[in-house]
């Protein structure tokens, strides 16, 4: 059996094509079996809604009069950085300088639901720019465009932390309790969409995807990409490794999926929605979507040596973490998300429904994703090299 | 009949089993002795006739004088219930500082953040991955208002 995604856009502007979300087509292959479903189903809907810190966010207003060439700005008391008169770049971490709980995260949150904030520049002062001092309250509406980059809008798999040592840690895994007694995961698993499609066979540069209710396009690797990342037996990493970056313009986005956050001695995150379709282009494809939790292995990592290289407690499936308990140096260790698998499902079920009332089209990867590039270290060198 | 005899095995069941931990709850309350009643032995009634751990907060007692005592009181919901009516036919001022733990659940993205950190295990996913809050389990210790990274745990005073 084979398709292409021309062949199967047809099929959904003829209102033909057979969509499944991940767990339907799951359930489908448990009882029907896998030839029922490579035979019937045209596309997969994958998601994930996990915690990102990598996310920034490019604004551009229109001029102010006398014309301002922005220098130092902040929104809501939020710093943002300039990029050109008036461009700015806002960090979803960046955080407000009287609450350190308020973060670009939260100004992303309050410009999509279309509330008013408070943006305070001051100019450069020159000679065509001299407008030295401007503050204005604005929404959504009184943008140009704004558009948001998510240097890590997927991460195929994330670790499991857990804590050995005399202290609780406050991570970017969350709270870890000492002496073993809890342990975070990051992922949504078998809803991963670069779990479904493991080695990117249908995701690339130019992938047309969902981001938050609006249109994204895949714009290639992201942060900390490792695709030589060791694989288990069913060719899914056991720790972080292929990664992937987005943008989608804001201005159609729900704040439903865009929410900002903000982890105790940690800082700012922003949990943001992704879902990708994935066509059911052949055997090998409809295969790795078959893949179930218990298949699905993470490496146990423990945070109690704040350093690089972490000791490690082995593997786990995800099933045994979706379980609650999971055996952790022999000792059974209470195991909790931090991704909102919930919501991972109900974007799945929307995507799926916006493929059928053929707002979504699949697109053709315009270029492959670069799986050859090895994580670099950085260290301190005391000279330049000649 | 069949109704009596159920609440005769119930009756039975409870004086067989012991005070399962998972069940215990404690409360916070106020204790205002008057001066004749300042030499009442009051922790050591409650750990004798009703099974309850009493955590003294603050204390200002001194003889003959009146007196006030903070403490938490950690036991069977009903025991506790029963030792703060006995308190009171005692002629001491007896008045409770409720603490709850709330969930704007409208606002929750059910990650499960609080889950992690919650070791009295009150705090559980369902099976569509909603977060589900026992609150009988709850010991209102607060690691979950901290953990919560989009600010939807609150403490009721």
């Amino acid at each position: 059996m084979q398709r292409t995604c021309s062949e199967i856009n047809e099929k959904i502007k003829a209102g033909k094509a057979s969509v499944l979300t991940a767990l339907e087509a799951k359930s489908l292959i448990a009882e029907k079996g896998f030839k029922t479903f490579l035979n019937t189903v045209d596309i997969v809907t994958t998601a994930s809604f996990e915690m990102n810190t990598n996310s920034v966010l490019y604004l551009n207003f229109g001029q102010t009069d006398p014309l301002i060439y922005f220098s130092e700005v902040s929104i809501n008391n939020v710093p943002a950085y300039p990029a050109g008169p008036t461009d700015l770049v806002l960090p979803c971490v960046s955080f407000s300088k009287d609450d350190h709980k308020y973060s670009g995260a939260n100004v992303l949150e309050e410009l999509i639901k279309g509330n008013d904030l408070h943006l305070k520049a001051i100019g450069r002062n020159l000679e065509v720019f001299p407008n030295k001092e401007f503050e204005t309250w604005f929404n959504l509406k009184n943008l140009n465009h704004g558009r948001l980059l998510l240097n890590q809008a997927v991460n195929q798999n994330n670790i499991v932390a857990t804590n050995s040592g005399d202290k609780d840690i406050n991570s970017h895994m969350g709270t870890l309790i000492a002496h073993l007694e809890n342990s975070t995961y990051n992922s949504s698993s078998c809803l991963n969409p670069l779990v479904n499609d493991p080695f990117c066979k249908t995701i690339g540069i130019g992938s047309r995807i969902w981001v938050a209710g609006a249109t994204g396009y895949i714009v290639g690797h992201g942060s900390n990409h490792n695709p030589l990342q060791k694989r288990n037996d069913f060719n899914v990493p056991v720790g972080s490794a292929i990664t992937l970056s987005a943008i989608a313009e804001i201005g159609n986005m729900n704040s439903k999926w865009v929410r900002g956050g903000f982890l105790k001695s940690f800082g700012p995150v922003l949990y943001i929605g992704v879902g990708i379709p994935i066509p059911v282009l052949n055997e090998e494809i409809a295969s790795s979507i078959a893949i179930t939790d218990d298949k699905i292995h993470s490496t146990i990592v423990d945070f109690s040596i704040p350093r690089r290289t972490k000791p490690t407690f082995g593997l786990c499936t995800y099933s045994e973490l979706r379980s609650s308990t999971v055996l952790i140096n022999k000792k059974p260790t209470l195991s909790a998300p931090l991704s909102s698998m919930a919501g991972a499902i109900e974007i799945t079920q929307l995507v799926k429904e916006s493929i059928l009332s053929k707002n979504l089209l699949l697109s053709e990867p315009i270029s492959a994703i670069n799986m050859n590039v090895e994580v670099k270290k950085l260290d301190s060198r005391l000279a330049e090299l000649v | 009949m069949a109704a009596k005899k159920n609440k005769k095995t119930e009756k039975i069941k409870e004086q067989i089993e012991p005070a399962s931990s998972s069940l215990r709850t404690r409360k916070r309350v106020i204790l205002s002795f008057p001066p004749s009643l300042v030499q009442t032995p009051v922790t050591y009634m409650l750990a004798k006739e009703y099974d309850i751990v009493s955590n003294i907060l603050r204390a200002e007692i001194a003889p003959e004088e009146s007196g006030k005592l903070v403490m938490e009181m950690d036991g069977l919901p009903e025991n506790l219930d029963k030792a703060i009516e006995r308190i009171k036919e005692s002629g001491i001022e007896i008045t409770e500082i409720a603490r709850k733990v709330t969930f704007a659940m409208d606002k929750c993205i059910h990650c499960g953040a609080c889950i992690s950190v919650c070791l009295a295990g009150a705090l559980k996913l369902d099976k569509d991955f909603h977060l589900e809050f026992i609150e009988p389990k709850c010991t209102v210790c607060e690691m979950c208002v901290t953990s919560c990274p989009v600010d939807v745990v609150n403490i009721d005073i």
